[in-house]
C-alpha cells in the first residue's frame, strides 16, 4: 500500500514538473509568434529603405511598435518609490505623458525597426518572462531584450533593455535625479515641455 | 575597413571582380571558457609532440642498453647427433666385424661456450648508452620544464585577458548608460551638447577597446591551447 503510495505521488510530482515545462514552453512560444508577427507587421509597413511616410503611416507604426508595451507598469517603475507618493491624478498624468515621450522617441530612427533580429532566449516563469533578442543592421549589432509580463492573458512589455541598457532605469536615474535636485513639480513641468514637442 | 578589405584581396590573389567577403563579421569573444591550469599543464605533458619524441628516444636507449647488457652475457650452445640404420633381411645381424651404412647405430654431442672478451670496449660502449640515457632524460625534464613555464606564462596571459574584457565590458555598458542618460537628459532640454559629445567619444573608445581586448584575449586562449597540445580546431568548433 505504502508502495503505491509512494509512486503515485512520484507520477504526480513528475507530471507536475512535465506540466510546468509544457506551460513554460508554450508560453515562451507564444511570446515569441508574437514578437515576430509584430516584427513582420513593422517591416512590411516601413516598406523599402528610403520610403517617406505620411503621418497616417507614423501613427500606424508608433502603435504597433507601442502597442504591446505596458506604459503604466514601466512609467511606475521609471519614478520609483515617488509613484506610491503622489495623488491618482498626478499618476494618471505622469503616465500618460510619460507613454506620450516615449511612443514619440521610439519613432526618432526607424531605421532601426528593419534590423534582422534573432531571437536567443525566450524564458517564461509563470507570469513573467524575458526575452533575450540580437537585432543586426548594417554590420551592426545590439542586443534588444524584453521584460514581459502577462496581464489579463495577454503578454505585455513592461522593461526594454536596449543595448544593455534598461529603459525604465535610465528614465529613473533621470527622474530621481530632478526629483531630488528640483522636486516633483519640476519634473512634471519638464515632461509637460517634452511632451508638447511630441504633438 | 577599407584598408583591410585591399589587404584581404592582396592577401587572397583573387581576380579583378572577384570580392571575398569574411564568413564571419563580428568579433565576438571564444565561447569556451578557460579551464584550470592543471587542465593544461596536464594537456601539454600528454600532447607536446617534442615530449612525447623524447620519451620514444628513452625508450629506444633504454632498449639498446638492455640489449648490450645481454651481449656481454657468455652464449651456450649444445649439439647432438644419432644415426642409426638397419637392414632386417640381412643374416647375422650382430656380427661385430660387419659396419657399414646399412646397420649402425652411433650418436654424439658438443658443448660450445661463446663470450665476447672485449670487456672494455663493451663497458665503454655501455657507459656510453648510460650518458645518451642521461642525456635523454635531462632533455626530457628541461623539456618538461620549459613546457610548464611556457604554459604557466600563457595561462596567465589568458587569464589577464579574460579579466580585461570583463572589465572592459563592465566599463562599456557603465558608458553606455552614460550615453544614454545624456541623450535624455538633452532630448528634453536639460543637457549639455559637450557631456553628450563626451559620453559619446567615450563610449566608441571602449567599444575600440573592447574589440582590442578581445582580440588580445582569443589570441592568448589561442596560443594557450597550443603551448598545452590541443588542436586549436576545438576552439573554433567550441
Amino acid at each position: 500500500m505504502k508502495k503505491v503510495f509512494k509512486i503515485s505521488i512520484a507520477v504526480l510530482l513528475i507530471g507536475f514538473f512535465f506540466s510546468e515545462n509544457v506551460i513554460a514552453q508554450s508560453s515562451g512560444n507564444e511570446i515569441r509568434t508574437m514578437l515576430e508577427e509584430r516584427d513582420e507587421q513593422i517591416k512590411e509597413l516601413m516598406g523599402p529603405e528610403g520610403t517617406e511616410y505620411t503621418d497616417s503611416q507614423r501613427s500606424e507604426l508608433k502603435e504597433i511598435i507601442n502597442g504591446i508595451i505596458d506604459f503604466k507598469a514601466m512609467a511606475q517603475e521609471a519614478l520609483g518609490d515617488t509613484y506610491d507618493s503622489i495623488t491618482e491624478e498626478e499618476r494618471t498624468e505622469f503616465v500618460d505623458l510619460f507613454s506620450t515621450i516615449v511612443r514619440d522617441q521610439s519613432l526618432n530612427k526607424l531605421d532601426i525597426y528593419r534590423a534582422q533580429v534573432t531571437y536567443q532566449a525566450v524564458e517564461a516563469d509563470g507570469g513573467t518572462a524575458r526575452v533575450e533578442t540580437l537585432a543586426q543592421l548594417d554590420n551592426v549589432r545590439t542586443p534588444v531584450n524584453y521584460e514581459m509580463e502577462n496581464k489579463n492573458g495577454e503578454w505585455v512589455i513592461t522593461d526594454m533593455e536596449i543595448d544593455d541598457v534598461s529603459t525604465a532605469s535610465s528614465y529613473n536615474r533621470q527622474f530621481q535625479r530632478i526629483i531630488n535636485q528640483k522636486g516633483f513639480e519640476s519634473l512634471m513641468i519638464s515632461l509637460r515641455k517634452r511632451a508638447e514637442r511630441a504633438e | 575597413m577599407a584598408f583591410v578589405r585591399e589587404t584581404w584581396n592582396y592577401i587572397l590573389r583573387n581576380d579583378e571582380n572577384e570580392i571575398y567577403e569574411p564568413e564571419v563579421q563580428f568579433l565576438d569573444p571564444i565561447a569556451s571558457n578557460i579551464e584550470t591550469r592543471e587542465f593544461y599543464q596536464n594537456a601539454a605533458f600528454g600532447n607536446r609532440p617534442e615530449l612525447r619524441a623524447l620519451e620514444i628516444g628513452k625508450e629506444a636507449t633504454e632498449t639498446y642498453i638492455s640489449s648490450m647488457k645481454k651481449q656481454q652475457l657468455p652464449g651456450l650452445y649444445l649439439a647432438g647427433y644419432i644415426n642409426f640404420a638397419n637392414t632386417p633381411n640381412r643374416p647375422r645381424q650382430s656380427n661385430p666385424f660387419i659396419q657399414n651404412t646399412t646397420n649402425l647405430f652411433s650418436g654424439g654431442f658438443g658443448l660450445t661456450i661463446r663470450q665476447n672478451l672485449n670487456f672494455f670496449s663493451m663497458k665503454t660502449s655501455l657507459e656510453r648508452s648510460e650518458i645518451e640515457l642521461n642525456k635523454v632524460t635531462y632533455a626530457k625534464d628541461a623539456a618538461q620544464d620549459g613546457i610548464l613555464l611556457e604554459v604557466n606564462n600563457n595561462y596567465r596571459t589568458a587569464s589577464l585577458a579574460n579579466i580585461k574584457v570583463e572589465q572592459t565590458d563592465n566599463a562599456l555598458v557603465t558608458s553606455k548608460r552614460w550615453l544614454r542618460q545624456e541623450q535624455l537628459d538633452y532630448d528634453f532640454g536639460m543637457g549639455d551638447a559637450k557631456d553628450l559629445i563626451d559620453a559619446m567619444r567615450k563610449e566608441l573608445e571602449l567599444k575600440l577597446q573592447l574589440k582590442q581586448r578581445i582580440f588580445e584575449y582569443n589570441s592568448s586562449l589561442a596560443k594557450l591551447n597550443k603551448s598545452a597540445g590541443i588542436p586549436l580546431t576545438t576552439l573554433i568548433t567550441n
